[in-house]
């Protein structure tokens, strides 16, 4: 890996992401209303409701963003290169795919650690809730862990839209929200039917989001929580780079890499 | 040794046959002109060229090396310019070709940008939006692009396509000063003939993946001997008829006092001879010699 390659992509990053109103909204405007609505429910649900489910429902919120704004910034991000037939100017030049898409993943990092303390700081001002009650260590654990599950929904996303082409571009921004309610980011994993619990439990972001709500309780984290995330998305990131891998070769083989920008 | 060498290359989606063994070389300060029908396989073979698209067979060198165990090293000496290829049009084109020269770890980037954006006359529109430029200007911009590296060989694939006539002009005169001053070599194809045979010192012709003819313009030319003779004359056309039936010639007569004859170029001299000499004036004269063109369309008819 060469870093001033990946200084480049995240050059590219920059410019498009000052430039695009779309990107912002995206990014950032679009997910903090989602905070801010969940927010409000939290605010009202604490009126009516003993637990700390108020403080689950708006970190599942908060803390999916990670997952969806990872996941957002290697697949659209890839998406833009397309869309803008430059995808092919980025791979005659001397750059590895690898280096190509961990500058997405370190943009996509950025990002969301720039949103989490956006959320935080709303949180803190208008619902008089500190996140940080989470425990900080806890958070950044479960922050690896929802990064690298979008990173790896994402790595599988742009292979298959390289290899079958832009008509699945939707995939690049849809496919983690299908994962949304089967990782138990609202609710305890015991709250979903059991068909539901068995998928949520080969899930990295489930376990995340039972360890963050483990140490919100009882102020200490659940290393078998973390070690199952870690665990599952060690997997998930070999497995879906392996198929990249694939779908990315089978896709030069057959010409259509070349094709998704004509 | 050639800057680019290509052996046997042979691309194949499914039980078609998109480029069928072909091998030639680039040296150092050619221009070589890829050309043929659509589907002959010119774009296949710039894209395999360029690593985009996997080759099923044969080989591909690049300063005698092989393409596929050193493709960063050969990557990091070439570049490519396209006409269906663009930059990202969210933002400048400033901005583009910095992260290009980024990507190609070009130091001191901006100096070098600046001077090439001055270069192409184009310094008024590096802090434009890429998208906002015309056909025209994206062309410079692209090109600027395929320079970042100092290139010793070029990939180009129509990079005048949709250019006006003027336009297109300046760019090949670009091309040509910066072949001159840099020793460039440049892989170029085209459509326009007239473009193909004013910068290219050789043309490789494909047709259905295969080269079916690889020559310089000038003896490609060579290769239809037939030209055509427009007289215009004044006087009666029975005589210039007879003289032309006499001598075995084909021809036509377009009007009442002009007559089109397809000849052998050598005899054209003494068809114009003796058809001044039958009793007629002989007003104008037209000889019009095979093209580039010509060969085109004969080998695309073949």
């Amino acid at each position: 890996m060469n870093v001033r390659r990946i200084y480049a992509v995240l050059l590219q990053e920059v410019f498009l992401t000052v430039h695009s109103l779309e990107v912002i909204m995206d990014v950032f405007l679009f997910p903090t209303v989602n905070i801010v609505i969940f927010g409000l429910l939290a605010v009202y649900l604490s009126g009516t409701e003993t637990s700390e489910t108020p403080k689950f429902f708006f970190l599942g919120m908060l803390l999916w963003q990670v997952v969806g704004i990872t996941s957002y910034s290697v697949a659209v991000g890839s998406m833009w290169n397309i869309w803008s037939r430059n995808l092919s100017n980025m791979f005659i030049a001397p750059l590895r795919v690898s280096e190509y898409v961990s500058a997405l993943f370190l943009s996509g990092c950025a990002k969301a650690i720039m949103l989490l303390a956006l959320g935080m700081g709303l949180s803190a001002w208008l619902f008089d809730f500190n996140v940080l009650e989470v425990g900080f260590p806890a958070l950044a654990l479960a922050f690896v862990i929802f990064a690298f599950f979008g990173f790896a929904l994402a790595i599988l996303t742009i292979g298959i839209i390289f290899r079958f082409g832009t008509r699945l571009a939707a995939l690049s921004w849809s496919l983690p929200w299908l994962f949304q309610p089967l990782s138990a980011a609202f609710f305890p994993i015991s709250a979903l039917p059991h068909a539901m619990q068995l998928i949520a439990k080969a899930l990295a972001p489930t376990y995340a989001f039972e360890m963050v709500r483990y140490s919100l309780a009882f102020h200490s984290i659940r290393w078998d929580f973390l070690g199952w995330g870690l665990a599952l998305d060690f997997l998930y990131c070999i497995v879906f780079t392996v198929a990249f891998q694939y779908l990315y070769e089978r896709s030069r083989d057959s010409g259509q890499f070349a094709k998704n920008e004509s | 040794m050639p800057v680019l060498e290509i052996r046997n290359l042979t691309k194949r989606f499914g039980d078609f046959t998109a480029v069928d063994s072909i091998s030639f070389a680039v040296k150092r300060g050619e221009i070589v002109g890829l050309l043929g029908p659509n589907g002959a396989g010119k774009t296949t073979t710039i894209h395999m060229l360029l690593g985009i698209t996997l080759k099923n067979g044969g080989s591909i060198t690049y300063f005698g090396r092989d393409f596929y165990h050193h493709r960063l090293e050969s990557l990091q000496r070439i570049n490519s310019s396209s006409a269906f290829n663009t930059l990202l049009g969210r933002i400048t084109v400033k901005e583009n070709l910095r992260v290009f020269a980024a990507l190609y770890r070009v130091d001191d980037a901006d100096r070098i940008i600046d001077e090439l954006l001055k270069r192409f006359e184009i310094a008024d529109l590096a802090h434009e939006l890429y998208w906002g430029l015309s056909s025209g200007q994206r062309t410079r911009v692209n090109l600027i692009k395929s320079l970042l590296n100092d290139p010793e060989i070029i990939l180009m694939d129509e990079p005048t396509a949709s250019l006006d006539p003027d336009i297109a002009d300046k760019t090949l005169s670009l091309i040509e000063e910066l072949r001159s001053e840099r020793n460039l070599s440049i892989l170029y194809t085209s459509h326009n003939m007239a473009e193909i045979t004013r910068i290219c010192d050789n043309v490789i012709f494909l047709d259905h993946g295969k080269i079916v003819a690889n020559d310089t313009p000038a003896n490609l030319t060579k290769r239809i001997s037939s030209a055509t003779l427009r007289l215009t004359f004044s006087g009666a056309r029975s005589t210039i008829e007879s003289y032309l039936h006499g001598r075995g010639q084909r021809f036509s007569f377009t009007s009442e006092n002009t007559v089109e004859i397809s000849s052998e170029e050598s005899l054209i001299p003494e068809l114009l001879f003796g058809a001044s000499h039958v009793g007629n004036a002989i007003t104008d004269i037209e000889i019009r010699k095979p093209t580039l063109e010509d060969v085109f369309i004969q080998i695309a008819r073949a």
